[in-house]
């Protein structure tokens, strides 16, 4: 346990303690500055009109993923457990397909041949005209990032669920069936309550995977046009890695830092309560 | 039809010789240039793949080893020790790895472990284990105790007690664990941009490239992604057993 402890403190909390005492310096490669500022940093990101924005469309972006992605998936795992037959696990096979390819073969792909010219099936699919492209239309470029993260993680939240619906017992759905329920009682009453820990796991993780989501983003927008499709993981990466603002983003990094440890905290706190009544 | 279409378009692509953007028909030449020339010609991919394979590998056996131990440690002794540790692994899986990249990208230069394939192991084992260390410890959660005991009672020291009845109890833990880490660990893309530069180039970073060129060589960016799935395709086949009881467990 011990080497454990020592190699995660060595490599995770060093750097977030070194990132700390960054976020309080001027620490800038452009301009060659390093020099003690205090909150100056932290101020700046108060005014920083981009970080907010940034920060709200990562909140879009995970509730929306996470829905979809939800809604998708559940469908699907019902379905397969339902068929129970070898059709079913064919299918399974197939829903896990896009699982297989890597994340950035799968943005490229999706940027280059669907979505941008001239490949542009999108467009060609729904007869839209050429001109248009979601990735370089500020209002649709984060839509075009979900459909693709949705396309590509989707499977995972499925085995998941399906690996949950599989360890249910079936005694109350025999019993029910022979109650006379039928298919979208059993499923309604039955088989969500006794998924609920499941469904909440897997959502809790898949919210949190998508705070930390980069791949996507960066690949097939970079964050443009203009600022529109930036997560909060691009964004900071643009400052610190882009315009070598190390001190600026490090203390970005922070915000980054607490506020999913805080939420998912709140979450677990008002979680045990609601089983303890 | 949503899950074929992409990868109809990977494939028909990787195979055509026209250079031409295609609709959704068939090209008229079909060819295997854009292979020879990943694996032959003007871009090598042996490298990068080389890279890849050689700096998940290694990661994956150090998450291993660091989360056997630990695991079984959190899961047998109960003290406010192992409690706190469980608790602040369980954050640091939350941690966003956009948060290690800038302090750990200067420390690297610093210590001229920037480009080298040891930093990059390194990293990528300290970012996996977290969640390693926590699959590990359900796993022996879910293995009874009675059989240990048993051991000791019958007089086995606890490093014969380890390796007699633990560890063969463990593989199945083992695998699930290595092969997510693996799999994370190959398809990780953050890191290897921060942290890798010529000499260390994975394959992500390889297919990465071709966001800038995609006008002249997606026909390259297809079959280099067509080739990064092998790995990941024997891995899925190899372990497809063990799969499923490892998500049971990481869920609960």
């Amino acid at each position: 346990m011990l080497p454990a402890i020592i190699f995660v403190g060595v490599f995770i909390g060093i750097p977030i303690i070194y990132s700390g005492c960054l976020s309080f310096r001027d620490f800038n490669f452009m301009h060659m500055t390093d020099r003690f500022i205090g909150l100056r940093n932290y101020l700046l990101i108060i005014q920083d009109k981009q970080f907010w924005i940034s920060l709200l469309q990562t909140g879009i972006y995970i509730s929306i993923v996470a829905f979809v992605d939800f809604v998708y998936a559940f469908g699907a795992a019902l379905l397969i457990y339902s068929l129970k037959s070898k059709f079913g696990k064919v299918l399974r096979g197939i829903i896990m397909l896009p699982m297989l390819l890597m994340p950035v073969s799968t943005a490229i792909l999706w940027r280059v041949v669907i979505f941008n010219p001239p490949y542009q099936i999108f467009n060609r699919l729904f007869g839209i005209s050429s001109t248009f492209s979601i990735l370089a239309d500020p209002l649709t470029a984060l839509t075009g990032i979900m459909v693709t993260v949705i396309w590509a993680w989707a499977p995972w939240i499925f085995i998941l669920l399906l690996a949950g619906l599989e360890s249910l017992p079936p005694e109350p759905q025999e019993a029910s069936k022979i109650d006379g329920a039928n298919y979208l009682q059993r499923v309604w009453y039955i088989i969500l309550p006794t998924l609920k820990p499941v469904i909440f796991v897997t959502l809790l993780l898949k919210c949190v995977d998508s705070f930390k989501s980069f791949t996507y983003p960066w690949i097939m927008t970079q964050g443009g046009p203009g600022g529109s499709s930036h997560l909060i993981t691009t964004y900071i990466f643009h400052r610190a890695f882009r315009d070598l603002d190390y001190g600026y983003g490090s203390a970005m990094t922070m915000f980054s830092l607490i506020i999913p440890v805080f939420a998912v905290l709140l979450i677990l706190i008002f979680k045990k309560e609601s089983i303890v009544r | 039809m949503w899950v074929f279409f992409p990868f109809y378009f990977l494939v028909i692509i990787s195979l055509n010789e026209t250079r031409l953007p295609l609709g959704l028909e068939i090209p008229e030449k079909i060819g295997l240039i854009a292979y020879s020339n990943i694996l032959f010609g003007k871009f090598t991919l042996w490298k990068p793949l080389f890279n890849s394979i050689i700096t998940s590998g290694l990661a994956t056996v150090g998450v291993i080893i660091i989360a056997v131990f630990c695991g079984y440690g959190i899961s047998r002794l109960k003290s406010r020790i192992t409690t706190t540790t469980q608790m602040s692994f369980f954050i640091l899986r939350i941690v966003p790895p956009i948060v290690l990249t800038i302090p750990i990208y200067l420390l690297f230069i610093n210590l001229k472990l920037w480009d080298t394939i040891l930093g990059l192991v390194l990293v990528l084992i300290a970012i996996n284990l977290p969640f390693a260390v926590l699959v590990m410890k359900a796993f022996y959660d879910s293995i009874p105790i009675a059989m240990e005991e048993a051991a000791w009672i019958d007089g086995a020291s606890i490093p014969q007690t380890l390796i007699k009845i633990v560890a063969p109890l463990s593989v199945q833990g083992v695998i699930a664990v290595g092969l997510i880490t693996f799999l994370q660990a190959y398809i990780e893309f953050l890191l290897p941009v921060v942290l890798a530069g010529k000499n260390t180039e994975t394959l992500t970073l390889f297919i990465g490239q071709f966001q800038t060129l995609h006008e002249t060589y997606i026909e390259e960016m297809a079959a280099a992604s067509v080739i990064a799935i092998i790995p990941m395709v024997s891995l899925y086949i190899f372990a497809q057993k063990y799969m499923r009881r490892m998500l049971i467990t990481g869920t609960h």
